[in-house]
């Protein structure tokens, strides 16, 4: 297992980004919390060495990914509204900018998982398309479509 | 950047995890450590194989190693002897920048011998520790040419001793001094607890530059456990110093005063420069 404080620190540093990915595929706080804890189980189990910060960061958002994918083919969840909890998460200075941020967030949830996990990694995590490629193991062609289409498909929801 | 891309961007901003999911996850990952901890039958303390993240020396070389030590021991000892003899009760780990660590029986006899990095392995190939007493190992440890190789005038050997019997590990912990003291570069030995040297251990790391890193980490929390394993002790040291330059580097875990024995060399005459 590893070190107490490198999984501290893991959780301080990348928190936020597993806790976005878990968000984005379930609306209760315990299916979060659940594929949250068990992410950061499988970092601590994780005996290889990463080379770089880049390179942790992309592993933890892939296992997140696949633990969320998993647990929602074993229950068979469909999209349903996030629950107030969850959405306590959200914060805001202004009641207004919630409510923007609540559609933005059902807007890419109600996205097909691939759609929604490019858009994400692209726009909002700064991966590049070749990077979300080799996480995902398709082409890059099939990156950059599904990056295009999501977004296209948002602006339409957003509309 | 277009609207979609900002709106995106914006939102998710607003998602961050409740404060109480990092204590809750720690308390769900140590929970089933723990249980797996006691599900499992065998400790390494046991004589049982750890696996490093460094590669062993090759099966074949070590099992005929040991294959001779036991026929010559089994003769005189029969079998319970046989699970005495193999039993670590000390290690001892030595931290240049090779760094090693050195599994030690009730008799004071090396059983057990493994790389903790690269340059471990190959002074490891260079010198054979196992079967000989601890004194006998560390005299051929220390004018082995590929050990010496690594001793320079900046160089600083650490020592650390974790064991169960206190007569033994005070006893370790003389005989590594005078070793240490003989050779031409700083250094020190310590005895240390068991709970840093398991940490140590799931680190992958020596005991010494766990501390180190972990002393590090908490006076810099932008360093990560990675980056800390690709400084030198001497690196690790200097960027301690910077950051604080009243630290003491703890071995022990037990606190700032660094260890129930405290620096066994440091206290008599020791030969550290620059601090």
């Amino acid at each position: 297992m590893r070190a107490h404080i490198d999984i501290e620190q893991a959780i301080d540093r990348y928190g936020n980004t597993v806790f976005r990915v878990c968000v984005l595929y379930f609306s209760t706080q315990a299916d979060v919390q659940d594929a949250f804890q068990d992410t950061f189980l499988k970092y601590s189990l994780k005996e290889d060495y990463f080379t770089d910060e880049n390179h942790k960061k992309a592993w933890l958002i892939r296992v997140a990914t696949n633990i969320c994918k998993d647990m929602l083919k074993k229950a068979h969840r469909k999209h349903v509204p996030l629950e107030e909890k969850l959405v306590a998460s959200i914060k805001d200075e202004s009641a207004q900018n919630d409510s923007s941020h609540m559609e933005l967030i059902e807007a890419m949830k109600s996205l097909p998982p691939q759609m929604r996990d490019a858009v994400y990694l692209s726009v909002y995590e700064g991966f590049s398309a070749q990077e979300i490629a080799d996480m995902s193991d398709v082409p890059v062609n099939t990156v950059y479509s599904w990056i295009s289409r999501g977004k296209e498909r948002l602006r339409e929801m957003l509309s | 950047m277009n609207d979609v891309d900002k709106r995106v961007r914006e939102s998710l901003d607003a998602v961050t995890m409740p404060d109480e999911f990092k204590q809750q996850t720690l308390t769900y990952i140590y929970k089933v450590s723990e249980q797996d901890a006691s599900a499992d039958t065998g400790s390494k303390k046991q004589g049982a194989t750890h696996e490093s993240p460094i590669r062993r020396r090759p099966f074949i070389m070590r099992s005929l190693v040991r294959a001779i030590a036991a026929c010559l021991v089994l003769t005189v000892l029969g079998v319970t002897g046989w699970n005495l003899y193999y039993t670590e009760t000390a290690f001892v780990d030595i931290e240049l920048n090779p760094s090693l660590e050195i599994g030690l029986n009730r008799f004071d006899r090396v059983i057990s011998e493994r790389p903790l990095n690269k340059d471990a392995e190959e002074v490891l190939q260079s010198v054979t520790l196992q079967g000989k007493s601890y004194d006998k190992a560390m005299t051929d440890l220390t004018e082995d040419p590929v050990f010496l190789g690594y001793i320079t005038e900046d160089a600083s050997i650490e020592v650390s001793i974790s064991g169960e019997n206190e007569q033994q590990t005070q006893t370790l912990l003389a005989q590594s001094n005078h070793h240490v003291s003989n050779l031409p570069c700083s250094g020190s030995a310590h005895h240390v607890s068991d709970e840093l040297y398991d940490e140590a251990r799931n680190a992958g790391m020596g005991v010494a530059r766990y501390a180190a890193a972990k002393q590090l980490m908490e006076l810099d929390s932008q360093m990560t456990l990675e980056q800390c394993q690709s400084l030198s002790m001497r690196e690790l040291r200097e960027r301690i110093y910077a950051l604080d330059p009243d630290a003491s580097l703890a071995f022990s875990g037990k606190g700032e005063e660094g260890g129930r024995h405290g620096s066994g060399h440091s206290q008599s005459g020791t030969k550290r420069r620059g601090h």
